[in-house]
């Protein structure tokens, strides 16, 4: 019985996936070594600095990941992350709003897109590809619109960026507590620094992955994926789920903007611009598929570390930026060849035991 | 009747372009004349569409067979990228190396290759063409990126660049109509008779409609992806090669323009379904890129939107006017499902009568 579990694991995504990393750790290490002389790449600040570059691009991940299980996508997650940014950075700098109603109202209007999203997709029946493309495209107009100084004569500001005197409502100064969610380090000077965010981060993955596998809403989420016809006959309803995940992803979206702001104290207007796909991205490199109904939450973490790492290695082997584009392409199709190989292995071994 | 019935969708799209175009000719006028109708406002807009229409015509090919190619914009870009070293380089008297019609075969060969790969990616190793065209896309803008130098290449051949200053008819004094612009629409007649006309045409419908059941009927839907494939990437270099002989250079810039992802809205907008299949030929796509980019660009001549603070309405509008396209979509087949039931429904009670009567 054991070892028919271990047989099961090493067939597993998740096996793959770690195997990609382990290969790529031993990569980086030994060639940052030829490199600089020394191991650069395998160390716990490196580690520290992987883990801290995760938290955005992770947070955009966990909505995608849900959507996508569902059969669904949203492409605007990204841009929503960037409004909700812009919004906070705007209010406390021109409204004097206090942090948490800064946040607070960022996710609220977050979720009001993702209402949006829903309503387009389900209601009047957008592929949700090209509903949550235009979404994305208002959004990015409405940002430029809340990053105007009310005051100013020449209203344009691509970035608002906060200093510590600004006083809110009740003269508290809300960039403490932005900077505490961005920038706080536990163990500050320690071997191990563990950065504030990355706690609410692995909090968020593993909520979302019991949610996923445990309860009854993440079954029901992966029966719509799987086949929402068949979903409706058995009583649950499609449309109710599409919303909550809809919400969900804006949301998360709206949660990387947070982050972006208090890592950076600023709100640009080309916040997570390249992070179209990001999520998307991660999600399908560790197993969910684009039709629905399969993978989970873990291999979606994996899958992010792997790029992640990825990026870091580039840059303690001074690889520059352009090289890291290209191959973060290449590794992409890797995964997804030894992906298809170690199907193709399963099917064959299928068919033999026949 | 029928024709209006049938065309109901393209019909709307055409009227709301007439509306766009008329109300940008009316608010523009400024002292008796309309700014928006002179000819170097529509020659530019008409410049505009060129590039954008022969790249839309590739994907809109793509997405009728149900597949994707999310990396256009870049193979384009590393193709011009090349294009422009290759016409740049000089020999050893100091004249030109090669004629410019050479260089753009050796471009050709460039793509084809990025073509079969996808083509070898999606068909042989079953990927989904959207991940892993995403994943592509990254590969040739590093390359592209770092071969550039992150800037421009100036392209100076004057044969080369006289093609994207050539325009004809006039307005006035001022030639408005670009001969690039006509050869887009010659491309986008082409491709649209093939579509209707040739058999080839219709099997790519069959292919988007039902991959399976298409290879049932005997047809190779591989070869039919691996022929759209290349395809979209020739069409791709020379929208990026128009691109280039009107900006006279090869830059990064091109790929922040993102003319594929418009060509790809303006085909969806005029009824290429994203799943393959889809009513609509490339008359609609057509149609739908000119509203696209005559709104966009109309905008630029209202006079309330010449203040720096109204760039975010110019945004937003762009993003909405595709919503309220869909919807209307969304409405009028929504309409069309109902008729059809209704039908069916009659057909069923005329069939019951009948029956009852026997």
């Amino acid at each position: 019985m054991k070892r028919n579990k271990f047989e099961k694991f090493t067939q597993s995504k998740m096996f793959t996936l770690l195997i990609l990393l382990l290969i790529e750790v031993v990569i980086f290490t030994v060639w940052s070594w030829i490199k600089q002389g020394g191991n650069s790449f395998l160390t716990l600040k490196s580690l520290t600095t992987v883990v801290g570059t995760m938290t955005i691009p992770g947070f955009l991940a966990l909505g995608a990941a849900f959507l996508m299980i569902s059969g669904n996508m949203d492409l605007s997650a990204a841009s929503i992350g960037a409004f909700s940014g812009m919004f906070i950075a705007a209010s406390i700098q021109y409204y004097h709003f206090s942090w948490w109603a800064a946040i607070l109202t960022a996710l609220i209007i977050s979720a009001a897109f993702g209402v949006a999203n829903a309503v387009l997709v389900n209601e009047f029946h957008f592929q949700p590809f090209i509903a949550t493309m235009a979404m994305s495209t208002v959004i990015r107009g409405l940002l430029s619109l809340i990053s105007m100084d009310p005051k100013a004569e020449l209203p344009i500001a691509t970035t608002i960026t906060l200093n510590g005197k600004m006083a809110d409502w009740f003269g508290n100064h809300p960039t403490d507590q932005l900077s505490f969610i961005g920038k706080y380090v536990f163990f500050q000077g320690k071997a191990v620094e563990i950065p504030f965010n990355i706690i609410i981060l692995i909090l968020g993955v593993v909520l979302f992955g019991i949610i996923l596998s445990k309860t009854k809403f993440g079954m029901k989420v992966y029966l719509v994926g799987g086949n929402p016809f068949a979903a409706r006959l058995v009583g649950v309803n499609p449309k109710k789920i599409s919303y909550i995940l809809f919400v969900n992803s804006a949301v998360t979206g709206g949660i990387a903007g947070v982050f972006f702001t208090s890592k950076t104290l600023q709100g640009a207007s080309i916040a997570l611009q390249a992070d179209m796909f990001t999520g998307l991205t991660a999600a399908m490199l560790g197993g969910i598929s684009f039709g629905g109904g399969s993978g989970g939450m873990g291999g979606a973490f994996v899958g992010l570390l792997i790029t992640r790492a990825f990026n870091q290695g580039m840059l303690s082997i001074n690889a520059s930026s352009f090289a890291t584009t290209a191959f973060s392409g290449v590794l992409l199709i890797l995964a997804l060849a030894i992906d298809f190989a170690s199907q193709r292995r399963t099917v064959a071994r299928a068919l033999k035991g026949v | 009747m029928s024709f209006v019935k049938k065309n109901f969708k393209t019909l709307c799209l055409i009227v709301l372009f007439v509306i766009v175009f008329a109300v940008a000719a009316l608010v523009s006028v400024k002292g008796g004349k309309s700014t928006f109708l002179s000819g170097p406002a529509i020659r530019s807009l008409l410049f505009q569409m060129s590039a954008g229409g022969v790249m839309m015509v590739g994907m809109a090919c793509l997405l009728m067979s149900g597949s994707i190619d999310l990396s256009t914009d870049a193979q384009a870009l590393l193709g011009i990228v090349m294009f422009a070293y290759l016409v740049q380089a000089k020999n050893a008297a100091g004249g030109p190396l090669l004629p410019w019609g050479v260089a753009f075969l050796i471009c050709c060969v460039l793509m084809v290759c990025m073509a079969l790969l996808h083509s070898f990616l999606c068909n042989k190793l079953n990927f989904m063409p959207f991940i892993a065209t995403i994943a592509t896309s990254s590969v040739y803008s590093g390359i592209a990126t770092w071969w550039s130098n992150a800037g421009t290449v100036a392209i100076n051949r004057a044969s080369f660049v006289n093609i994207g200053k050539l325009s004809v008819l006039k307005i006035g004094t001022q030639p408005y109509l670009p001969v690039l612009f006509i050869i887009s629409v010659a491309v986008i007649a082409i491709y649209a008779l093939m579509l209707v006309y040739t058999p080839f045409g219709r099997n790519i419908y069959l292919v988007g409609g039902n991959r399976r059941a298409a290879r049932l009927a005997g047809l190779n839907a591989e070869k039919i992806s691996t022929i759209l494939f290349v395809n979209n990437s020739l069409l791709a270099l020379i929208g990026g090669l128009m691109w280039a002989a009107q900006k006279k250079m090869a830059s990064v810039q091109f790929s922040t323009s993102a003319p594929s992802m418009s060509g790809m809205t303006a085909a969806i907008l005029g009824g290429v379904s994203f799943m393959g299949g889809g009513a609509t030929g490339m008359g609609g796509a057509f149609v739908g890129l000119a509203l696209l980019n005559t709104f966009t660009y109309s905008l630029n001549y209202y006079p309330i939107f010449q203040g720096q603070q109204w760039i975010w309405l110019q945004q937003t509008l762009g993003g909405l006017i595709l919503v309220i396209a869909l919807i209307l979509d969304a409405v009028t087949s929504q309409r069309a499902n109902r008729q059809l039931l209704a039908a069916r429904k009659k057909a069923i009670a005329a069939g019951a009568g009948s029956r009852a009567r026997t």
